[in-house]
């Protein structure tokens, strides 16, 4: 059998069982097919480690055998691509999300997507953050042609449920870890400026701001659609530049 | 065996000779991190999981570089797949050559294996038949990586549980075809060629007495699960008699080689695995010595 035949045919077994591969040569104990069920079961094992590695607190909150089933339903849907296992569970969140039948699967799936953003934070490159500082020597006239985009680690999301909620209470094993409701849509910023991971809430109308910076809006583009809605365009500019100013302490943005 | 010493920066190596011995160094594990740090254990040398670093930044680089100040460090890769029928991944090997630019290895490695086809990984060490066919393969791929990373790639044997019926050559004298071929060094992981002789049926003395004594860059230490039918590679234990008594019969005949003590799952407190280590310093002396 040619070297690219074998593989596909022990890949393939790995992957869906079967028949072991001709290839195989003989052996008495174990025997062959068995023995290449070691590689099987070793594939889902750790695959599984690096899932309940990358979500502990969606682990805790479903509870050992329901996440092993979880897990085991993941792997057998989504075979990795990755040459690190660290890599492996980027769609879990929204693989739960497109199966939740109820709000505590949607819990489920916001927290898995809350932990991997967290994860994904945690390891980014460090970036070029400007600081308010760095505006300090800007003229006021080359103020609204600022623009910004966000430093590696910076991640958006939002959710409907408790899900960060129930994120902290296993952070701090304060065993009170909330009911599944449906609520209001919270938009949530993370950041890791240096080497603490840092995460809050965002007023709408704050993230709705922001999302467009990140999008490529300029500070003066920013400030002319703020003006736009707001009965005080003057006090627009300055809910703009305090906004600003905030998400440069942060450690949030780069100048481009 | 004399040991780079804490503090110690590893020199780079050159293509053309083999690195000096560095002494009996740990893998690289997160848990130790703080403790590293700490206690600046006895610990010669560290061995890094390539795929744990290839990040853009953050804690665990972090860790990396205040290690790297003060010890030299060897980069263990587990995804280069350089026996798959699939392309090289040249975005893979372009992140291995970039960490080793920032932590300046004193070498890199892999397994003679493969993890995957079609895109996927397997993320396991799976053999390769031992064919010409085989060997036609992977020797140009791994002289492709020299060139790409600038230095010898430094392949280790794998643990393995199935064989194929094709192969026409032994483990060992694959390996030792490969090296002639494209230069490449070897990592002997001892208890892997103990667990593939018990599985398999050979004798773990012709492996270590057939491959070239010139090209054995490093060794590699584990535990191992001994289930009476076969033995499974689990890296959650201390090293075994039998695999101790490999070590030293593979003293005897290489001589003073970097040796490693790896553990992957139940690992223990720093210290347990400095006093293992130590173990192996000790049996490197007796062995040394009644070789000299």
């Amino acid at each position: 059998m040619r070297l690219a035949e074998l593989q596909d045919a022990v890949q393939r077994h790995v992957l869906d069982g079967g028949a072991p591969p001709a290839a195989l040569a003989a052996a008495v104990l174990p025997p062959a097919g068995e023995r290449l069920g070691i590689y099987a079961e070793a594939y889902r094992l750790r695959l599984a480690e690096a899932l309940a590695t990358q979500f502990p607190a969606l682990a805790a909150r479903a509870g050992s055998e329901p996440f092993a089933a979880l897990a085991r339903a993941f792997i057998a849907a989504t075979p990795s691509v990755h040459r690190s296992l660290r890599d492996y569970g980027a769609g879990l969140g929204a693989w739960l999300a497109a199966g939740a039948a109820d709000e505590e699967q949607a819990l489920r799936a916001e927290l898995a997507e809350f932990e991997w953003r967290l994860a994904a934070a945690f390891d980014a490159a460090p970036g070029a953050a400007a600081g308010p500082a760095d505006l300090a020597t800007v003229a006021p006239q080359d103020w609204p042609a600022l623009r910004f985009r966000a430093v590696p680690s910076l991640q958006r999301l939002a959710t409907t449920t408790p899900a960060v909620a129930a994120w902290r209470a296993h952070r701090d094993a304060s065993g009170a870890s909330p009911a599944a409701t449906r609520g209001a849509r919270v938009e949530w910023l993370i950041v890791r400026p240096a080497l603490e991971t840092q995460f809050r809430s965002l007023p709408g109308d704050e993230a709705g701001a922001l999302d467009r910076l990140l999008a490529g809006a300029s500070f003066g583009e920013l400030c002319a659609e703020l003006a736009a809605r707001a009965p005080d365009p003057g006090a627009a500019a300055l809910q703009a530049a305090l906004w600003l100013k905030g998400w440069l302490q942060e450690g949030a943005l780069e100048r481009v | 065996m004399t040991g780079a010493g804490r503090g110690a920066q590893a020199p780079r190596p050159t293509p053309d000779r083999m690195h000096a011995p560095l002494g009996f160094g740990l893998g690289l594990r997160p848990a130790h991190y703080a403790a590293i740090l700490d206690s600046d254990p006895a610990v010669d040398w560290f061995e890094v999981i390539t795929e744990n670093y290839l990040v853009g930044g953050g804690r665990p680089l972090d860790f990396l570089d205040r290690i790297r100040a003060r010890y030299p460090v060897v980069m263990h890769g587990v995804s280069l797949s350089i026996g798959s029928t699939a392309p090289l991944d040249l975005d893979y090997l372009a992140g291995v050559r970039a960490l080793a630019a920032r932590c300046e290895p004193a070498w890199v490695s892999d397994h003679l294996c493969w993890t995957g086809v079609h895109g996927l990984n397997l993320h396991d060490l799976l053999p390769l038949p031992y064919t010409a066919e085989a060997l036609d393969h992977v020797a140009p791929r791994i002289e492709r990586v020299q060139e790409f990373l600038g230095r010898p790639l430094v392949v280790e044997n794998v643990s393995s549980y199935v064989a194929y019926a094709d192969s026409a050559m032994s483990e060992w004298e694959f390996l030792s075809a490969l090296v002639a071929r494209t230069g490449c060094r070897l990592l002997l992981d001892v208890n892997n060629v103990y667990v593939s002789a018990r599985n398999h049926g050979f004798e773990p003395r012709d492996f270590l007495d057939g491959v070239p004594a010139g090209a054995v860059q490093q060794f590699h230490l584990a535990g191992h699960l001994d289930l009476g039918t076969h033995v499974i590679d689990t890296h959650d234990a201390p090293v075994r008699e039998e695999v101790w008594d490999l070590y030293a019969h593979a003293l005897r005949r290489f001589g003073p080689v970097s040796t490693l003590l790896e553990r992957d799952d139940h690992i223990p407190p720093l210290g347990e695995l400095v006093a293992e280590l130590d173990r192996a310093r000790a049996i490197a002396r007796v062995a040394l010595s009644a070789a000299a």
